[in-house]
């Protein structure tokens, strides 16, 4: 029996069951990565995975079943459980879900590919990490280097009991490279590319072409030496300048995180933590200062947090989150759209079909500024730069963070000076969001895939993606550790 | 979906068959599992899973290439042997490999609780329902996961038909109990038997804590005597583990440790042990490679001893295994028990002056790697200990401190201690936990 037939017999089986709601997914995964180490490649993996997940909603709360087979007896059999999952919740359930009616979708969406990765031979890739091993090392300091590089090619076929049918398929290639100069007392890093496991898009192997590693392998050696001889990053207050990388993990904890509604209900409160924002604050929450702009956009071809329909089959969309500064919406589903009378955007997936759909960040992007990154590096008197994140930590409610980066610089007169190494910066999230005095302009504004945010209990790494330009924030506690 | 010995033992024979005559390994995993999730004081996540992970790992001429699977019929399993077999002369040669060791004795372990192993979600319901009601009878907000499940894990390869196996039953709760002015708590409990689970008093010892933690205020950030309690001390200590005590970044000079085994550098009083065969908690009697489980003295009078190898790494760098290779996870101890002091908890307390009382971390990350400096925030009673007794709750602090000099000087360490365990899994059910007793620290760096 093909996938939809079997998906079809699952939902079938669940409104048989008095349900008021079933859906039933069926994903594969087909994934292959090469990690090297200091040159040697240590390991080659291929992984397959598939099975079905059935979600049901009975008496207004969910059950969930989830099978490896996909024999038509097991899936019955989830179902069943899924049933009888929803059954023990319902009791110890305070309030009803209610899924508010939306029309029904059918569709499908599917990444560009131009080469598939998974036919580009081992010995291209492995020649790959060998050139890029071989020009790094080509600067004596370099003692270590890590590389991973990996693809995925993903089918999802979602059903539900209203009639919705939509499939998302995609192929993922991200590659993460880092060179470490040592001496005897210090060990510092650079990224060549992608920090946070690879810098993931969903296109082919041409991606991995396209970014020209080898060329800028000797740039990132010379500044990994750097880094051994430059003094700590001082302690003070001052403007930073942040490149696009690091704002790009700065909107992922401190805009995208706070911004999930089921967070902000509490439902990842034993977690992940909850959120500092309320519903009530919608339209009126001076977020950050007016020249932000931050836009929920799954729609953009081929990021990595795109996608054509969420795991509640509700089309891939555009919002603004906040506007002018002010918080305008937040990351939903339809559960929790529905708590405060708003359609779903369409954020509700699961990593994996052994797990229950939770809000994602899809894609949370920083809107370019008007000013060119040259201009507003010439136009700030004293700070200091930083770019490519090293280390995180938020808390519960998204307000108190401390970020590290891997490289900085003295900004002096408008002009980049000295080099700092290990450079942290502190701060709470919508103090630090209105004191941004400047947003570089779509010149230097790129798309950041992340494929490992943690949420959710059993735990799920969901993939999603930042657009930023640097931007400029002053009066910020900076310091070295 | 369990497999049952018997077919893992045909699965591990087929994918020899298939693999011959190149050698090969095989790890096998599966679970079922049921595990609900509260908030906002309602059950709001139900879910069950059957799932099975096989992982195949073939070797020849210095080459290695591996995959993981959750297709464990013969035929697919066929050709993923296949494709392995077409890779493998694709495969750079590796000089520091070495084939996978020789089983020597089958293990057959299993521990499975009845009550936990029929995985009935009326159970777990049950004791949910006590717990949401005694939070309730004190306008107590209730956050958590209560979990249960069976799990198989088992490894062959193609040097012996011995047969590593594992098969246990384990459930797991944490909650967190919030009150609407800011106060909360935090509770953890694991074991192989739900009905050791005595919800009652569960319930009614974080209801205390919460109700204790209510209006925090604020003080000034600074660096304070601090009394680590047991989820705090194993927050701090697996971060040291993963950064200090595995052998890649020990070995390549990135660890704060590197080059430190047989220096005192930590206080005489700690001593730290991975002991995975420790039969009151949860254990691991081999690891991935199949290589028999023992204590490892880590921590001895505060000298650094021993870390942690698994056969690869111990081949590659001239060391002795000491069979830490996780499932999927790196090389790193899974198991710690520190030594206990001879201090009650109370008396940690009453001998403070001035200092602050710390029940757990919430998102620590590393700040600087080869330093082995830690960021993080306290969560879930934080409290300000004045002239031995606690004098208010604290709002959330940050911390940015160097985790080797946090236990370099330790003022005492209570002889009271329980098991912290870890409950956040990603892929594949794997429960641990680490025995932490509470320890007071002459100096602790809250940054903000």
């Amino acid at each position: 029996m093909n996938e939809e037939k079997l998906l079809e017999k699952a939902v079938s089986f669940c409104t048989g069951q008095g349900v008021e709601y079933a859906d039933a997914r069926f994903v594969s995964w087909e994934e292959e990565s090469l990690v090297q180490s200091n040159g040697v490649i240590e390991n080659i993996n291929r992984n397959t995975n598939s099975g079905i997940g059935v979600r049901v909603l009975l008496k207004g709360a969910w059950g969930f079943a989830a099978t490896l087979s996909q024999d038509e007896k097991n899936i019955i059999q989830a179902c069943e459980s899924a049933v009888a999952m929803a059954q023990v919740s319902a009791p110890l359930s305070l309030h009803s879900i209610d899924l508010k009616k939306m029309p029904k979708a059918t569709g499908t969406y599917s990444s560009r590919r131009d080469k598939d990765p998974f036919k580009v031979p081992l010995s291209e890739k492995v020649d790959l990490l060998n050139a890029l091993h071989g020009e790094l090392i080509k600067n004596k300091t370099i003692k270590l280097t890590d590389a991973y590089l990996h693809f995925a090619k993903v089918n999802k076929h979602f059903l539900n009991s209203e009639g919705s049918c939509v499939q998302n398929s995609w192929t993922e290639s991200g590659i993460e490279y880092a060179a470490k100069a040592q001496n005897e007392k210090d060990t510092q890093s650079r990224h060549l590319i992608g920090w946070h496991g690879g810098n993931v898009k969903k296109r082919g192997w041409e991606w991995i072409e396209e970014q020209n590693l080898v060329s800028q392998a000797e740039r990132v050696a010379a500044e990994a030496e750097a880094l051994l001889k430059a003094p700590s990053c001082p302690t003070k207050k001052t403007t930073v300048i942040l490149h696009s990388s690091q704002m790009a993990l700065q909107v992922h904890e401190s805009v995208g995180h706070p911004l999930e509604l089921d967070r902000i209900f509490g439902s990842e409160a034993s977690y992940a933590g909850r959120s500092f924002v309320n519903p009530d604050m919608r339209g009126t929450f001076q977020y950050a200062a007016p020249i932000v702009n931050i836009t929920l956009d799954s729609t953009i071809p081929n990021e990595l947090g795109t996608c054509g329909f969420d795991d509640d089959g509700v089309p891939a969309q555009r919002v603004p989150l906040i506007k002018k500064g002010i918080l305008q919406n937040f990351l939903t589903s339809r559960e929790y759209a529905a708590k405060i009378g708003l359609p779903s955007n369409a954020c509700n997936i699961a990593s994996s079909w052994n797990r229950l759909p939770v809000i994602r960040m899809t894609g949370v992007h920083l809107e370019p500024g008007d000013i060119s990154f040259e201009k507003l590096l010439e136009s700030t008197e004293d700070g200091i730069y930083m770019e490519t994140n090293k280390s995180w930590s938020i808390d519960d409610v998204r307000l108190n963070f401390q970020f590290g980066c891997e490289w900085a610089r003295e900004i002096k007169n408008g002009k980049l000076g000295k080099i700092y190494k290990n450079p942290n910066y502190q701060g709470i999230t919508p103090e630090f969001w209105k004191s941004c005095t400047g947003i570089a302009d779509k010149k230097s504004w790129r798309v950041w895939g992340i494929p490992n945010c943690g949420k959710g209990e059993p735990g799920q790494t969901g993939r999603v993606c930042h657009g930023a330009s640097p931007a400029r924030f002053q009066n910020v506690a900076v310091f070295g550790t | 979906m369990l497999l049952g010995k018997e077919k893992i033992q045909d699965i591990i024979q087929n994918i020899k068959k298939y693999a011959a005559p190149d050698p090969v390994e095989i790890r096998i995993q599966s679970e079922r599992s049921l595990l609900m999730r509260m908030s906002s004081s309602q059950l709001h996540q139900n879910t069950r899973e059957d799932n099975v992970l096989i992982h195949i790992l073939l070797y020849g001429d210095q080459k290695k290439v591996a995959l993981s699977t959750n297709h464990w019929e013969a035929h697919k399993l066929k050709a993923e042997v296949e494709y392995l077999k077409k890779t493998l002369p694709f495969a750079p040669k590796d000089k520091d490999l070495s084939l996978f060791p020789q089983i020597k004795s089958s293990i057959d372990f299993r521990k499975l609780c009845d009550d936990t192993a029929r995985l009935d979600p009326a159970d777990l319901g049950k004791k949910i329902e006590i717990l949401l009601e005694k939070a309730k009878n004190n306008q107590i907000i209730v956050a958590g996961v209560l979990s249960a499940g069976v799990t198989e894990c088992a490894v062959g390869n193609s040097l012996s038909d011995h047969l590593c196996y594992q098969s246990t039953a384990d459930a797991s709760l944490t909650t967190v109990f919030e009150t609407d002015d800011d106060g909360s708590s935090w509770g953890s409990w694991a074991g192989s038997s739900l009905h050791d689970l005595d919800i009652n008093s569960y319930s009614e010892n974080l209801v205390k804590r919460c109700l204790l933690a209510k209006k925090p205020q604020d003080i000034k950030a600074g660096s304070y005597p601090v009394i680590l309690e047991s989820e705090a001390t194993s927050d701090l200590l697996m971060f040291l583990g993963w950064l200090g005590l595995q052998p890649k970044s020990f070995e390549e000079g990135t660890s704060p440790l590197s080059g430190k085994v047989g220096k005192k550098i930590f206080d005489e009083k700690f001593n730290v042990v991975d002991d995975p065969v420790d039969e009151t908690e949860f254990y691991q009697h081999f690891d991935a490679y199949g290589e028999k489980k023992k204590p490892l003295t880590l921590i001895e009078n505060g000298i650094l001893k021993n870390i942690c190898y698994n056969h690869y790494y111990a081949h590659k760098y001239k060391k002795k295994s000491t069979a830490h290779e996780t499932f999927g996870w790196g090389v790193y101890p899974t198991h710690v028990h520190v030594r206990p002091g001879t201090t009650s908890h109370e008396e940690l307390i009453k001998s403070l002056e001035r200092g602050i009382l710390v029940t757990r971390f919430h998102y620590i990350n590393v700040s600087n790697r080869k330093a082995g400096v830690l960021t993080g925030v306290t969560k879930d009673g934080t409290f300000l200990i004045e002239n031995g007794k606690i004098k208010h709750p604290v709002r959330k602090l940050r911390f940015t401190q160097n985790v080797v000099e946090a236990f370099s000087k330790i003022d005492d360490i209570s002889s009271d201690g329980r098991y912290v365990p870890e409950t956040s899994f990603y892929q594949g059910r794997y429960l641990t936990s680490q025995w932490c007793p509470n320890f007071r620290l002459p100096a602790f760096n809250f940054s903000s």
